[in-house]
């Protein structure tokens, strides 16, 4: 079990270092980085393929600390808090290396993973998070949450195009940024907020079909539900505004950046603060 | 009133409410929900006096059956319905007069259209152009793409509509109930053998489902080494018409429309006061099955015992029963005890023997006391808590989910970029529908 953690942890410093050649070419103009630059001896673009790589490895030494524990648990590494936030690193670094490479995001996932990690590592990780309760040992398990981290994994990725794109078009910002290209990241973040709708709608549908079989409810109003249900409510929102009355971009990202809040706090606040039906999946 | 009804049926409209519904779920963060738990409403009502009863006039304790939310809930049901039947109508008017030229007419407001003439020797670099900016070039399919689209987006809505009716019938026609049920008896589904039992308004109890069967045995097992003591499984066996079954967490009893659910499990004990037999059961208090007993001995004498499956220092350490023992104590009341839930502490009298309070018991063990006699532990024994919920909607219901979700999908994935395109003898005749945001 050590190794899978340990595995996992060298990652948070490989994203480290992929970060850092990720901000190299803003850097580049700066002293630091121009003495930098005098060492590396790297054209732009070459810092960006060093980060690429690195991502990649980092994804993958995820992915084998996943593997590890799937091996010595024997169980599908979806029941708890860590194993979630892991495992969702892991897909939100996945679904950027194969579909959102050629955009400006990898800085920001990079940031995002160690952030994740860390704290998962830190104060999620106690080591008395092996074993599951029999509420949770059913083939409901790994539908319900592979759907919700798929979700969540890709409403992230929306989030950050839609967070890039109000920076781009904040006048002042922009002057910073001017080098930057901006192929049109408001179209593609609303995109992957309209297409994650549905599987965001099958996560719940699966999650109410399984509070029916475990306990006899539908839909109880517990809290992981009644937020579940208010990012369904948000996004609803967004894809009306999107699709039926041609909301601005502007306000289409706001709304973004919202949904994937209460995706937040729906993970750590719920989970942690609030108990519930959900609760037992806690830390 | 056109305007009101028009205004009614606007996506702006729709829009307000869905912000309306989600506000209305924000408070349930800070306040507690009688659905969720009535003990911490309880706690609320003791620590904060005042502003429990102003919520409590607000229903915010109930925020999800309170007027509030009924009443945005139905507004958005009408909103919804005034919105799709115009929909519903222009949609079968173009399936039936195949008028494809008015198609335009759904989502007029959202799509741009335009009219393209390309010579015929330029198509081939014009529809790579086309490639090029991601739009999928298919004879003809554009028209049949935005009816299966908006075949989706109708049926995606419907098929809320009947989750919300059909939920509002269930509650109708449902029932829903939990007992307690110790191994060794047998249960039989009369609203009388039940501890709470919830009946909608339209069921008729005459109709209950004739369920009975006895409960074998249980079954629980737990970690031994790290994360000591969680649950690995709870098994009910029981005997239902004569065949032997299992009823586990994750699987119900099913008979008809009516599911049995293991819920929790806990211990009960038997004592034997001067050949009376006393049967309790016991309320768990942590996870490791410490258990609170109250039992009644006689008229005006009670006894109060905690029960540790696993005992050590007075705690339980396993919740397996692997060093059962009993630390009663007993109470002699002013007044004759009715009911052993609503006590009086002040009318209780500790009863002390030879200046003993407590007295220790192992199964098979006995004491002897004063005025009360022979006290011995006979037996422990497992309960089950089942929880009993009837739904006559359930197959239905899986219908408007899967409505929901073909519905969904369809409205969301089917690619229909361009609209028409018309062959000519010089020139081939594009006509495409663009979104100025999304292409979607």
């Amino acid at each position: 079990m050590s190794y899978s953690n340990n595995i996992i942890a060298t990652s948070i410093i490989t994203f480290l270092i992929s970060a850092f050649f990720y901000i190299m070419p803003n850097l580049h103009t700066s002293p630091i980085g121009h003495n930098i630059n005098k060492i590396l001896k790297c054209s732009l673009n070459g810092y960006k393929q060093i980060a690429f790589v690195l991502t990649i490895i980092g994804t993958l030494s995820i992915i084998i600390g996943i593997a590890i524990r799937l091996i010595i648990l024997e169980r599908p590494t979806l029941g708890n808090m860590y194993e979630f936030s892991i495992s969702f690193i892991a897909l939100l670094n996945i679904d950027f290396i194969l579909f959102f490479k050629k955009y400006n995001i990898g800085f920001l996932i990079n940031i995002l993973s160690i952030f994740f990690l860390t704290i998962s590592i830190a104060y999620l990780n106690n080591g008395h998070n092996i074993q599951l309760t029999p509420a949770l040992k059913n083939y409901w398990l790994s539908i319900h949450v592979t759907l919700a981290i798929i979700s969540v994994s890709f409403f992230t990725i929306g989030a950050i195009l839609s967070f890039l794109f109000l920076i781009y078009n904040n006048k002042q910002i922009n002057k910073l940024l001017s080098s930057i290209p901006r192929n049109n990241i408001d179209i593609l973040a609303n995109k992957i907020n309209c297409y994650i709708f549905p599987i965001w709608t099958l996560t719940i549908i699966t999650g109410a079909l399984w509070a029916e079989n475990a306990w006899g409810t539908y839909w109880n109003w517990d809290p992981k539900e009644t937020w579940s249900f208010i990012t369904w409510i948000i996004y609803a929102i967004y894809l009306h505004g999107s699709i039926m009355v041609n909301w601005s971009s502007k306000r289409l990202a706001t709304y973004s950046i919202i949904g994937f809040l209460t995706c937040l706090f729906n993970f750590f606040a719920i989970n942690t603060i609030f108990s519930g039906l959900h609760s037992y999946a806690g830390i | 009133m056109k305007s009101l009804w028009n205004y009614l049926r606007s996506m702006k409209f729709a829009i307000i409410l869905l912000f309306l519904l989600l506000l209305t779920n924000i408070p349930t963060i800070w306040i507690p929900q009688h659905s969720e738990s009535s003990d911490k409403v309880f706690k609320f009502y003791i620590e904060h006096k005042t502003l429990a009863n102003i919520f409590n006039k607000l229903q915010l304790f109930d925020i999800h059956s309170s007027i509030i939310f009924i009443s945005i809930y139905i507004l958005l049901i009408i909103s919804l319905i005034g919105c799709l039947i115009p929909r519903t109508y222009t949609y079968i008017n173009l399936i039936r007069n195949k008028s494809y030229k008015s198609i335009s007419k759904i989502n007029k407001n959202l799509y741009l259209y335009k009219n393209i003439e390309i010579p015929n020797d330029q198509i081939e670099q014009y529809e790579n152009e086309l490639k090029l900016k991601k739009y999928k070039l298919i004879n003809n399919y554009g028209y049949k793409g935005i009816l299966i689209r908006e075949f989706g987006n109708l049926c995606f809505h419907y098929g809320l509509i009947l989750t919300i009716i059909l939920i509002f019938i269930s509650n109708m026609y449902s029932y829903k109930g939990i007992f307690t049920l110790s191994t060794g008896s047998r249960f039989i589904n009369v609203p009388l053998s039940y501890d709470n039992f919830q009946h909608g308004k339209l069921y008729n109890i005459k109709n209950i489902d004739n369920i009975n069967f006895t409960l074998n045995k249980f079954n629980a097992s737990y970690t031994k080494k790290i994360q000591k003591g969680t649950p690995l499984y709870y098994k009910a066996h029981i005997t239902y018409k004569n065949k032997k079954k299992i009823i586990t967490v994750n699987n119900p009893l099913k008979v008809n429309n009516t599911k049995i659910y293991l819920q929790s499990h806990g211990y009960g004990i038997q004592l034997n006061n001067n050949n009376n037999n006393i049967n309790t059961l016991c309320i768990p208090l942590d996870n490791n099955l410490l258990s609170r007993c109250k039992f009644k001995i006689s008229d005006n004498i009670l006894g109060i015992a905690s029960f540790y499956p696993t005992y050590k220092n007075y705690e339980s350490i396993f919740p397996a029963t692997n060093n059962p023992l009993l630390n009663t104590s007993f109470y002699k009341s002013r007044i004759p005890i009715t009911n052993l839930n609503n006590i009086n502490p002040m009318q209780l009298q500790q009863i002390k023997d030879n200046d003993k309070l407590n007295f220790m018991l192992r199964p098979g063990e006995s004491i002897n006391l004063e005025n009360i006699g022979t006290i011995k532990f006979t037996k422990y024994f497992d309960y089950v808590s089942f929880k009993v919920s009837h739904d006559p909607t359930r197959a239905y219901l899986l219908l408007s989910i899967i409505m929901i979700l073909i519905g969904i999908s369809l409205s969301i994935f089917t690619p229909c970029y361009i609209l028409h395109k018309e062959q000519h003898k010089s020139y081939t005749k594009y006509k495409i529908r663009y979104s100025k945001r999304t292409g979607l």
